[in-house]
């Protein structure tokens, strides 16, 4: 199976000699409908998404979210209903009920004591709206949540480095291998075999640092 | 000594390298030495090598020159077809542990719970309990006794595990004692370009295909060097002796010999003997089987037999480079230099003319090892790994980068700097340019950190506001009497509050105070635990946090801001290295010019293309946006 790939391959090569060519430059013109370095990189940019406009908006968030306050909201609402009520011996009724000019047997007195009695009633509504804000405007400068977001942001920026150099790096072994294969066109099987695989080697890498987006951009594809 | 004055005068035979001639026949011509390199050349870094993940430890290159294989400490091998250029992974290094930041965070909360409560006890109940408060104060004692003062507090928090693992991964690199890169090795068959074997810490990996793909084969023992033998015999060097493969190191045997358990730096062959340099002197054998000791048991860290006299070779010490000539009856201190750190010894081209190598640089004999040059110009990292000899001419793998001799003018090795000749003002405006472009990216500027110091002047504002309303009305049934009572109000604080705010903030607000039977209406369980804990801290905090592989709690934003600055610090250093590399290497080929042919000139624009792509994704693109001449 692998040797009829690689037969495949070697014969869809195209084939040309450096006789062919008068200049370097008709040499690389050869791979112009090829993404360019800066397309690939942009390729690499968004799929791995550590593009530098996400860390700037991100440091920017940190820092901002020490702008807005800490806003506290409350509102409290009570509807208290009180009643009093009291006990009474019979003397305290006579003794009230004399000061107001009417006069009960002893015996109603008697009957009317201990209670308990409604003596009053109180209604208590309240209404009440508190709201606080608080500024830490010493965080608009530094705080623990910026040191953190720099950090991150450094791991983003040596894992972008680190991708696009290694895409870099693939890119241009993948182009110097195709101009090798472009200008040495008669080489042993074995050889061409070998490098053609390492070609579709180097463009999977390319694809896994691109999500496959190399591969959609090369032509005939 | 005697046959050192003849090697000016009469060219000698040389041997093939690793192919022992029939004894007696009379040593190839060697062609005498030109000139040396000390005096017009330079060394130059190959561009984008420095950006390894690890150190370098090992290189090695194909007979036929197609492959090149490098080994880093971590075990990743790389490989190279264009002659050491660019390299791609063909081996994952020995992967380290993942370090669980949550896992991290727990313990330090855990150690943060442990602290608070051993703290409690302490102030409840004395110092009776003493061994308990012997153990946390034994334990913050050394912590910041080992450590920074930036690094005591996540050492006391992450505890022991992290440090465990990061050990264990050492040891595993470090097995057998090897971490400082002698004791691992990548080698090429030298009849046989398609086998290739390298030593790493877990063990024994071979290629059939050149380095392309590899698969272990010997996870008892790892390797140091490897030496080919007619008939497919092989001998690894490894730290405990000498094993053997019978059959181009697809087995391996481990014989008893007089070099079991010593641990061997070299091999080399010549005269029908093999010798073998290790730690407990220097041993030969004519058969492989029977091994004994040349010279005293001292430490022997390289061997290079003279192809140009029958009997001779150098040996690197620890006291500098050593030479018999009646094959190791007698050794003679070669040199007056102090050559301290020696690891190799590499025949150049022309007779007599030696490179000694090691963790001080290079050193150059072109008197067959009577008087040394330091070889060290343009050479920014002195500790040399391997050096492989192409064409007479040595290429250097150092722990960061690898490096060529190329032609220097002389005028230039009095300015410091590139090789490359002299620049002019704009364009070092144009790299200052790059540089500060490429250090201060998002993420990388230092400005925000350094905001901390303005920190304690600014303060914590807390507005509060308050209204309320209140209708109260009292009936009395046994008097007729009706009180009733309105209430409506409203009440405004502002603070501010300078520094660590524990006290004044933690307080309740005056306005909480006026009306703080309204408020107990308004209050819920979750803002009174939210505000108990205000009230305990001062302020809202998240407590602990982690930043890389370090736990920070509160208030310790100094030294979490000290020790990203750090990191950044470094990572800003790097970049600005490969900057400066890549844009003197620009420098240099457009200085260079294309070559004549096509090809060259096809790999010049390529070289030049790459470097400006290396420059732009440093710079987000700056370097093409400039006006800096354009590769096509």
């Amino acid at each position: 199976m692998i040797l009829a790939l690689s037969l495949a391959l070697v014969s869809s090569l195209p084939v040309a000699s450096a006789a062919e060519f008068s200049s370097p430059e008709e040499v690389l013109a050869s791979f112009k409908n090829e993404p360019s370095i800066g397309e690939v990189h942009a390729m690499a940019l968004d799929y791995s998404k550590t593009d530098s406009r996400y860390v700037d908006a991100w440091l920017k968030a940190s820092k901002a979210a020490a702008a807005l306050p800490r806003l506290e909201l409350a509102y409290g609402y009570k509807n208290g209903f009180d009643t009093d009520y009291g006990y009474y011996t019979p003397e305290e009724i006579s003794d009230d009920v004399a000061e107001d000019g009417e006069v009960l047997t002893e015996d109603d007195a008697s009957a009317q004591a201990y209670g308990p009695f409604e003596t009053a009633q109180a209604v208590d509504i309240d209404h009440a709206a508190i709201v606080k804000a608080r500024w830490e405007l010493n965080k608009l400068v530094m705080s623990s949540d910026q040191i953190r977001m720099i950090s991150e942001a450094q791991d983003i920026v040596k894992l972008r480095d680190k991708v696009l150099e290694d895409v870099t790096r693939l890119y241009f072994e993948r182009r110097r291998l195709q101009v090798e294969l472009l200008l040495n066109p008669s080489g042993e099987m074995k050889k061409r075999i070998s490098d053609q695989l390492r070609l579709a080697e180097l463009t999977a890498q390319l694809d896994a640092f691109t999500g496959g987006r190399f591969s959609q951009a090369l032509p005939n594809k | 000594m005697a046959g050192l004055l003849l090697l000016a005068l009469v060219a000698l035979a040389q041997d093939a390298p690793g192919a022992a001639p029939p004894p007696g026949a009379p040593p190839p011509l060697v062609p005498l030495l030109e000139a040396p390199f000390h005096s017009t050349e330079g060394w130059v870094e190959e561009r984008g090598t420095s950006s390894f993940q690890s150190r370098l430890v090992s290189m090695s290159r194909s007979a036929d020159g197609g492959a090149w294989l490098l080994l880093l400490e971590d075990g990743t091998l790389l490989r190279s077809i264009d002659g050491a250029r660019t390299w791609s992974r063909v081996l994952r290094g020995i992967e380290a542990a993942e370090l669980d930041e949550e896992q991290l965070l727990l313990e330090g909360e855990s150690y943060a719970g442990e602290a608070a409560d051993e703290a409690a006890e302490t102030s409840t109940e004395g110092l009776d309990d003493s061994s308990d408060s012997e153990d946390y104060a034994e334990g913050s004692q050394s912590s910041e006794g080992e450590a920074t003062p930036a690094e005591a507090p996540s050492e006391a928090s992450t505890g022991g595990e992290a440090a465990i693992d990061a050990q264990d991964i050492d040891a595993l690199v470090d097995r057998d004692g090897e971490l400082d890169g002698m004791g691992l090795a990548v080698w090429f068959h030298p009849a046989d370009p398609s086998i290739a074997l390298a030593g790493r810490g877990d063990g024994l990996w071979r290629s059939v295909d050149g380095g392309m793909h590899w698969a272990m084969v010997d996870a008892d023992a790892s390797a140091t060097c490897f030496l080919a033998m007619p008939g497919g015999v092989i001998l690894a060097g490894t730290a405990r002796g000498l094993r053997t493969s019978p059959d181009n190191g697809a087995r391996w045997i481990d014989a008893v010999d007089a070099t079991d358990g010593a641990r061997v730096y070299a091999l080399d062959s010549r005269w029908g003997r093999v010798f073998a340099a290790s730690d407990r002197g220097l041993f030969t054998s004519e058969d492989t089987l029977r091994w004994r000791r040349l010279g005293a048991a001292d430490p022997a860290y390289a061997v290079l037999s003279d192809p140009g006299w029958e009997g001779g070779f150098w040996v690197a010490t620890a006291a500098g480079v050593m030479r018999t000539d009646d094959m190791g009856q007698s050794f003679l201190p070669m040199g007056r230099q102090s050559m301290p750190e020696l690891r190799g010894l590499s025949a150049l081209s022309g007779q007599g003319h030696v490179l000694a190598w090691g963790d001080d640089g290079a050193w150059e004999s072109s008197d067959g090892g009577v008087t040394w040059h330091s070889l060290a110009y343009g050479l920014r990292d002195p500790h040399l790994r391997a050096v492989v000899v192409v064409d007479g001419r040595p290429v250097a793998a150092t722990s960061t980068g690898v490096w060529r001799l190329q032609p220097v003018r002389l005028g230039a090795r009095i300015a410091p700097g590139p090789v490359a000749p002299a620049v002019e003002a704009s364009a070092q405006d144009q790299l200052a340019t790059l540089v500060r472009v490429a250090t201060t990216r998002a993420g990388l500027d230092l400005d925000t950190l350094h905001g901390l110091r303005w920190r304690p002047f600014l303060p914590t504002v807390q507005l509060a506001a308050g209204a309320w309303q209140g209708l109260s009305r009292d009936s009395a049934y046994l008097t007729g009497q009706t009180d009733q009572d309105e209430q409506l109000g409203w009440s405004f604080t502002a603070k501010l509050c300078f520094g660590g705010c524990v006290s004044l903030l933690g307080s309740a607000s005056e306005v909480e105070d006026d009306y703080s039977d309204y408020a107990e209406a308004a209050a819920y369980d979750g803002e009174e635990s939210a505000e108990a804990h205000e009230d305990a801290t001062g302020e809202a905090t998240d407590d602990l946090y982690v930043i890389g592989n370090e736990v920070y709690g509160e208030n310790a934003e100094p030294l979490a801001a000290a020790n990203v600055a750090q990191k950044v610090r470094n990572y800003r250093f790097s970049v600005a290295d490969q900057v400066v590399s890549a844009w003197t290497a620009v420098r240099r080929l457009q200085d260079a010019g294309p070559p004549e042919s096509l090809r060259g000139s096809v790999d010049h624009m390529l070289q030049l293309a790459e470097l400006s792509a290396r420059l732009d994704l440093y710079t987000d693109g700056a370097y093409s946006r400039a006006s800096i001449p354009e590769s096509p």
